[in-house]
């Protein structure tokens, strides 16, 4: 059965206004850099299309999609008609009064970064000095008007051991924060660096560190870990986790600025990925007959390739993130790498593999 | 008897059972882990690729799905290894289960 249409990803604007240092999609600063902004008249037809074929929520993400000065048109249009909004911002400009209305009438799920308890670490992880204040100021803004919210905290061994002090200062302060989910932070885009400075979490390090997270759960119920299962212990699946990135490409696809339609922002750099542009693209037809999506949409899992071919959880996992296996073996099909090195480093559970006899080294 | 783990969900179906089914365990199905702390096991199935957690009253009867046993037998291995409380309808409790076992694939129909 062909999958269902249900989801967009839309990245408003490559422009951001912060520099993190592990911004996977290396944004450009603003005013540093060539940037594109999606317009709204631009995309409406496309967007008419969507709703159409039974879209039922979408993402906006950037860049810093608060910065494309047509955000309010974009809100404005789902909310008519019925379409679930999330904003994944890092909450600088939600203070601004226009964008806090926009947010609050039309109902939009803000999902705020904060990568520390410390001004000093968030605004060393953001790039700006400034970052930390302006973030809890318009997380105090949305308390205030009783506008629940998601935090998402970025962690790498730079900022770990700020997490739960973290929840601490969310526990006390923010009573309309409702999730708050724990990225680890990967080696793409700029985290190239911080992987040469020794700050992210190798594939050995993360069963301790799922199994540190799990024992958070009673006291703070409203965690997430965004981390491959597996890494999670089976007695830890009480612990609400989800795959490493997963980009739920099989239910959906993604707008990028410049307007180009692709499974992910994997389309800004390989053109293989891009199926057109929003201009002349017929949804319908690249939905239902793309050959890349037709092959792949509903067995992707039985095309993985080394330890993701083996393992018990490659249905609900597909692979993780498809950029990341591309970016580091340039194939689509490719292991996700945090796994395969967990694999070739022997530590990989035999109960978690399908064939516990069978060799999943990449390439084989 | 069994709780969903990860994305997996059991849907509850009528499948009635009756005395006389002969249910068998799909070959496909393994214990992937024993959880010391809580007693229960992880089941894996090749064919659907479900994972599910399982607790010792379902093992014992998924172990006993051995296709030479009736459902009404069964019960009876149950009510000879454990002590159960009489305001148990313990027939029905149990062909539930099996009915339960059988939506999520990890028996099918034997012989009989």
């Amino acid at each position: 059965m062909k999958s269902k249409f249900s989801f967009l990803y839309i990245y408003l604007t490559d422009r951001c206004n912060l520099g993190c240092i592990h911004c996977w999609q290396s944004a450009p600063l603003e005013g540093t850099g060539k940037y594109s902004s999606l317009k709204f008249d631009e995309c409406k037809e496309f967007l008419d299309d969507a709703v159409a074929m039974g879209l039922e929520n979408i993402t906006f993400s950037g860049g810093e999609p608060l910065l494309n000065p047509e955000f309010h048109r974009f809100v404005e249009y789902f909310y008519k008609n019925s379409i679930r909004m999330t904003v994944e911002t890092n909450g600088m400009l939600i203070g601004n009064k226009n964008i806090l209305d926009t947010i609050r009438k039309y109902r939009v799920y803000c999902a705020v970064s904060l990568d520390g308890v410390n001004p000093e670490t968030h605004n060393k992880h953001r790039g700006n000095n400034k970052a930390f204040d302006r973030t809890l100021e318009s997380l105090y803004k949305l308390e205030q008007e009783k506008i629940g919210f998601q935090l998402i905290m970025a962690i790498s061994k730079f900022n770990y051991h700020e997490l739960v002090s973290l929840l601490d200062m969310v526990n006390e302060k923010f009573k309309t924060c409702n999730a708050f989910k724990i990225n680890i932070v990967n080696t793409l885009g700029r985290a190239g660096e911080m992987e040469k400075d020794g700050l992210l979490f190798k594939a050995e390090e993360l069963p301790a560190l799922s199994e540190e997270v799990a024992a958070l759960i009673g006291r703070y119920p409203i965690i997430s870990l965004h981390v491959d299962p597996a890494f999670v212990d089976f007695k830890n699946f009480r612990l609400k986790f989800s795959c490493g990135g997963y980009c739920g490409y099989n239910s959906g696809l993604s707008i990028l600025a410049n307007g180009n339609v692709s499974i992910c922002s994997l389309g800004k750099q390989m053109d293989k990925y891009l199926f057109g542009h929003i201009s002349s693209i017929d949804l319908k037809d690249v939905w239902e007959n793309n050959p890349f999506l037709e092959e792949n949409h509903d067995n992707i899992h039985s095309r993985l390739k080394g330890i993701c071919s083996n393992c018990i959880f490659r249905k609900q996992c597909l692979g993780g993130c498809r950029a990341e296996a591309l970016c580091a073996y340039g194939d689509f099909f490719a292991p996700a790498p945090r796994c395969q090195a967990y694999y070739d480093s022997g530590n990989f559970p035999k109960s978690k593999l399908i064939d516990p006899a069978l060799s999943s080294h990449y390439p084989g | 008897m069994t709780e969903a783990t990860g994305d997996c969900r059991i849907q509850k179906t009528p499948v009635i059972i009756e005395d006389t089914v002969v249910l068998v365990k799909n070959p496909g199905v393994t214990v992937r882990e024993e959880l010391e702390e809580d007693g229960k096991y992880i089941l894996f199935n090749a064919e659907n690729e479900l994972i599910l957690t399982i607790n010792p009253t379902g093992k014992f009867i998924l172990d006993n799905c051995t296709g030479d046993k009736t459902a009404a037998q069964i019960v009876k291995e149950i009510e000879n290894s454990f002590t159960v409380s009489e305001d148990i309808d313990l027939s029905t409790v149990v062909k539930n289960y099996l009915s339960l076992l059988l939506e999520a694939e990890l028996v099918t129909f034997g012989e009989g």
